[in-house]
């Protein structure tokens, strides 16, 4: 119980503080977490944000939308283009990079921020009291995944800032045309921001059509389209630019569904594989606790998503397509999750709070939720942000790129092709060109190497000079393994450090 | 008789402050080039245009090699490259530019006093203000122009904030708010004591008598958010290190030491707001003696700061207006307190700008008290002596900063206990190339200050510049006991040593320091630059160069190095420097040649060595 005095000295600070100023209170509040969230690790460590800022870079210096990592500049078919827009625009006002990157991180800072104001803006209608709704998105923004995402430089929190400005226009009581219009060039801007932003625009159609506003809705989907149809033309007019053997990584979405097969994207329905969020939440259980346990999360959160249709059919219909779309993708679902954490919480705690209302049992499996909430996701968290554990994925990750990078700065020439994991990071903090050293396709949800010979006449045709490697096994030891085998001088060792990271020269086999 | 404001309008006020500060301050425009102006704007080409400026946006305060101060202003520089581009680097306008910023702060000065005073109360702490001594350093001396800034955009931001409550028009309202958080934007990126401006505006609105037609939350957001960007840009840029030459008045402080120290200076901080008449350049030991113990000053100091703290809680219902200008003083003065954190400085009259309020408002209570009263005429007319004395002073004190050499020979006849002073002074004979002045008065500055390693800088180099090595050599021992962990004062013992003829003991401390702090990049760069004037062995020079380049990233260099270094084994484990060579370089080898290692601790064992610790 919470002493009385101690409840109305919060009630009297709560009431100091107008209703209207929580939400940008809120946004302040995820802005300066956010900042304090950053780690020390180097841009490329999770691979998309070395591409997202060079990309940036070769807007910024006038390069055109093009991989200027990439031995011949290749178009970008695969990164949407708003974000590294928007990066670039920083470049231009602070074109020293790596000193650049924190205009980079006050902008996601920022627009995270934004996020959070337009949440809680966004939600005064659903059926929760404030403190439940703020609590809620407490929980939602502290999550350690989405911190440590938002660290890197990723596209997520522009995406959420536009998932969310073109859902709450949508979600007024009526929506005019010119609304419809607003919503729909929003909407497009968030399919420029990443491809999977056409769940906004069929999350926002689908709502006005529902609801009978079909003008609207056509108009909404008129605009959005024109918005989102260049960046299409774009990658259906380069898509041929793109070497097919990269194109697991720099293709369009469509080859990456070509190799995957159609019928693999749907996978055996495995809820420990395919839940991130019940990952994060249920505490590590035998499988006959913990399966029924995320069972009982997801149907509470659908619950709690239903009990908001009536004021946010948009966002709801947004959000069910997106998750759709990351669920039958090949790709690992964990990262494209979590931006999503303040809103499934704020679904969460709408069905805790009806069904604390309706009787006994579902207010018992309430309990049992919250207390298996508290034994997973508030242990875990607490533990992640005592330490500030969620920073280490990102520093771990830079490693190797800290060790080699400077190392091929100066050990090679600047006209050198290495061929590297972490391309793009490599690129932007060593100056030199770069290639997969791995190349891969699609085959189902897993991965499958190119063969070793493949590799090398890969190689030997994009005109790698240096192979690096980032540790002693995987990547492409196997492929140095074999050259070194064949005792023709191919790759010549340069360095090799005790924990793994090496550096050879590579001349082409006759 | 009626009041002598009573026919004045708030403007009319406004324009009459500020009428008096530029005629106090006007002299101050025949002024050239002083202090930190030299190294700020005459020597620095960042300011030496509008683009050139522009470009150094997000770059430190200080050109380089001082760019460690821990300072970034590029608005400032900014305002300096405009002046520089219009003028062709004539100080005039810069100095022009300068009067009239603290004339329209003295006259939002007038502004914020309205609030609690009548008009001759708010028009007498704007005179007060206007004409206060200690600003002479901020508004004469150009470099000044960071404090100017800071407080109009504390006080601007202030006053738009006010609008922003009282305005009965939504649209005006908002655009208050923005104006408000332009302004405090601006002033973050002039000076970093505007961050206190989201305090200021709540002291201001907690004291304000006129209930606010709305709330004041979004603009208290809007200022945070750009504190709070600001503060992270400002970290990232220059934020994690201040030079320790910067901070030397208080080297080797515990902050115990430091706020012992610092306590007897808030007597020195009161005098200087209530009657600046003796005014300095520069507060370094022993201008205020080093008191690194609590004494009975100490105690003094801390009461009466105490006591002012006290005062101004205590009066924020009957006098809210000096509750606020006490407040205000405290705040910003707190930055540099050196009570938080090791500031540059111990004590700066510039930093006080903003601190005058506190007297201002203070002054003009009692204008508008005394109004009230039969005795009126005698307290307008100690009040008025009281400000023709300050102008006066001001008017004075002025030319002190009419160039560069003016300041510094004026404050060591004054202050011959000043042992920054001694240096500046023999720098200036340095410059006159009268090595032999130059070094008394840098031995003279190190007798002074036998805590401060940084002064052997000078002493070392005047010491072989006339061929008085020994007195070097002696000279940099001492500082390098006093800073052992720092590369410069190893770097300046070695120097010495050379000079002395003497160089294997310059080699033989370098290696010593290296040896211990082998990760120390200026070590590591030290010991290859005396192995280099030694002509040492190769097998020496390779491991060193190993270990320079894997510090900087160089790893192909360095295992080339490492292998050519296995070449010259077993033949150079004979050298008596072997098993120190090689702890030198011991995280390279291990991380790179670990193969190497194992062979050149063999060879040493072959040569009768025991190399321990290195695996």
């Amino acid at each position: 119980m919470i002493p009385g005095g101690v409840r109305s000295f919060v009630r009297s600070a709560v009431h100091f503080i107008p209703p209207s100023a929580w939400p940008p209170l809120c946004g302040l509040f995820v802005f300066v977490l956010s900042l304090w969230a950053q780690p020390g690790a180097l841009v490329g460590s999770f691979y998309d944000d070395g591409v997202y800022v060079t990309l940036a870079k070769a807007l910024a210096e006038g390069q055109g939308y093009r991989n200027i990592h990439l031995p011949g500049s290749p178009a970008s078919i695969h990164y949407p283009v708003l974000y590294p827009a928007a990066l670039s625009l920083l470049w231009r006002l602070w074109p020293s990079f790596p000193a650049n990157v924190v205009l980079f991180q006050l902008f996601d800072a920022a627009t995270l921020g934004a996020g959070a104001w337009l949440i809680a803006r966004g939600t005064t209608r659903w059926p929760l009291s404030a403190p439940a709704r703020y609590a809620a998105m407490l929980f939602g923004f502290l999550a350690f995944p989405l911190l440590t995402m938002i660290g890197v430089r990723f596209s997520e929190p522009l995406f959420l800032v536009l998932l969310l400005s073109a859902v709450a226009i949508v979600d007024r009581p009526a929506v005019s045309l010119r609304g419809a219009a607003l919503a729909g060039v929003l909407a497009g801007l968030a399919v420029l921001t990443r491809s999977i932003g056409v769940s906004v625009v069929g999350g926002i159609v689908i709502a006005l059509w529902v609801r009978g506003e079909r003008p609207a809705a056509l108009v909404s989907l008129g605009v959005a389209v024109v918005v989102a149809a260049p960046w299409f033309l774009w990658v259906a007019r380069h898509a041929h630019e793109v070497d097919p053997r990269m194109a697991a990584n720099y293709g369009t979405y469509a080859t990456e569904a070509g190799q995957a097969g159609l019928c693999t994207l749907i996978p055996a329905f495995d809820l420990r594989n395919q839940s991130p969020m019940a990952r994060l939440a249920i505490p590590s259980l035998p499988f006959g606790l913990w399966y029924p346990l995320a069972l009982l999360l997801m149907a509470f959160v659908a619950w709690g998503a239903v009990l908001v249709w009536q004021v946010a059919s948009a966002l709801v219909l947004s959000l069910a397509l997106y998750t759709a779309i990351v669920g039958v993708w090949p790709y690992v679902p964990d990262r494209f999750m979590w931006i999503l954490t303040p809103l499934v919480a704020l679904f969460l705690a709408a069905a805790f709070a009806a069904a604390w209302r309706r009787g006994r049992v579902l207010r018992g499996l309430t309990m049992v939720l919250v207390v298996a909430l508290v034994a997973g996701f508030a242990r875990r968290n607490v533990e992640s942000l005592s330490g500030r554990v969620f920073t280490q994925t990102a520093e771990q990750a830079s490693l190797p790129i800290r060790w080699l990078a400077p190392a091929i700065e100066h050990g090679s020439p600047p006209d050198a092709v290495i061929a590297t994991e972490a391309e793009a990071g490599i690129y932007l903090y060593s100056g030199r060109r770069v290639v997969l050293n791995s190349p891969f396709r699609w085959h189902g949800r897993d991965v499958q190497n190119l063969p070793p010979d493949s590799i090398v006449r890969f190689y030997c045709d994009a005109g790698v000079t240096h192979i690096a490697l980032f540790a002693a096994e995987g990547g492409a030891a196997p492929v140095v393994a074999l050259l070194e085998a064949r005792n023709d001088s191919s790759v010549t060792q340069l360095f090799r450090l005790a924990n793994g990271p090496a550096l050879y020269r590579f001349r082409c086999p006759r | 008789m009626p009041p002598l404001s009573w026919s004045l309008s708030p403007r009319s006020a406004a324009w009459l402050v500020a009428a008096i500060a530029v005629l106090v301050f006007a002299n101050s425009i025949a002024n050239g080039w002083a202090g930190d102006d030299v190294l700020v704007i005459m020597d620095n080409a960042r300011v030496h245009s509008a683009r050139a400026a522009l470009n150094s946006w997000f770059l430190s305060y200080w050109p380089p090699p001082y760019d460690g101060a821990g300072l970034y202003r590029p608005f400032t520089i900014l305002t300096y490259g405009i002046e520089w581009t219009l003028v062709g680097g004539k100080p005039w306008l810069f100095h022009l530019d300068n009067v009239l910023l603290h004339a329209a702060t003295a006259a939002m000065v007038v502004a914020v006093a309205r609030r609690w005073l009548p008009m001759a109360g708010a028009l007498a702490a704007g005179v007060l203000f206007a004409v206060h001594p200690v600003h002479v350093e901020a508004v004469s001396n150009v470099v000044g122009r960071a404090e100017l800034f800071g407080a109009a955009s504390i006080l601007g931001a202030l006053l738009a904030a006010r609008h922003y409550r009282d305005t009965p028009d939504a649209r005006k309202a908002r655009a208050w708010l923005g104006c408000g958080v332009a302004v405090v934007l601006l002033g973050l990126l002039s000076k970093e004591h505007a961050a206190i401006a989201v305090a200021v505006i709540a002291v201001d609105h907690a004291l304000d008598p006129i209930p606010a037609r709305r709330s004041l939350v979004p603009v208290y957001v809007g200022v945070l958010w750009v504190t709070v960007a600001w503060f992270f840009l400002w970290h990232s840029i220059a934020g994690d290190y201040i030079a320790p030459g910067a901070t030397s008045a208080f080297y080797g402080l515990s902050w115990g030491q430091r706020v012992s120290h610092m306590m007897p200076v808030q007597l020195d901080l009161l005098r200087l707001l209530v009657w600046p008449m003796d005014l300095h350049a520069d507060y370094s030991p022993h201008t205020i003696p080093l008191r690194p113990e609590w004494g009975a000053l100490a105690w003094l100091g801390l009461g009466v700061a105490a006591s002012l703290l006290g005062l101004a809680f205590a009066l924020v219902r009957r006098a809210p207006v000096i509750a606020f200008g006490l407040l205000v003083a405290a705040g910003s003065y707190a930055p540099t307190s050196n009570l938080l954190f090791a500031s540059g400085v111990v004590l700066a009259e510039r930093a006080l700008y903003l601190g005058v309020l506190a007297p201002a408002l203070a002054f003009g209570w009692l204008w508008a008290h005394v109004t009230e009263r039969p005795y009126r005429r005698l307290g307008w007319a100690a009040g008025g002596l009281l400000v023709a004395v300050f102008a006066a002073r001001s008017f004075v004190r002025t030319p002190y900063f009419k160039d560069a050499p003016s300041p510094i020979i004026e404050d060591a006849a004054d202050n011959p206990e000043n042992y920054r002073e001694h240096l500046y002074l023999g720098d200036l004979f340095g410059f006159k190339r009268d090595s032999a002045r130059a070094l008394a008065e840098y031995l003279a500055s190190a007798a002074l200050a036998p805590h401060d390693p940084f002064v052997a800088r000078f002493t070392v180099r005047a010491a072989i510049s006339v061929g008085r090595p020994e007195l070097a050599v002696a000279e940099g021992r001492r500082v390098h006991e006093l800073a052992p962990d720092d590369p410069r004062p190893g770097l300046w013992l070695a120097q010495a040593y050379v000079a002395a003829g003497r160089r294997d003991s310059a080699l033989a401390v370098t290696a010593r320091n290296a040896r211990r702090l082998p990760e120390s990049i200026g070590m590591i760069h030290n010991y290859q630059q005396f192995l280099d004037l030694a002509h040492a062995a190769r097998p020496r020079t390779l491991l060193a160069d190993a270990q320079n380049d894997w510090l900087v990233g160089r790893l192909v260099q360095a295992a080339a190095r490492l292998d050519s270094f296995s070449a010259t084994l077993p033949a150079s484990a004979r050298a008596p420097t072997f098993c120190d060579d090689l702890a030198i370089s011991a995280r390279p080898l291990r991380m790179l040649a670990a193969g190497v290692l194992d062979r050149a601790i063999e060879a040493a064992r072959d040569a009768g060595k025991e190399c321990e610790g290195l695996r």
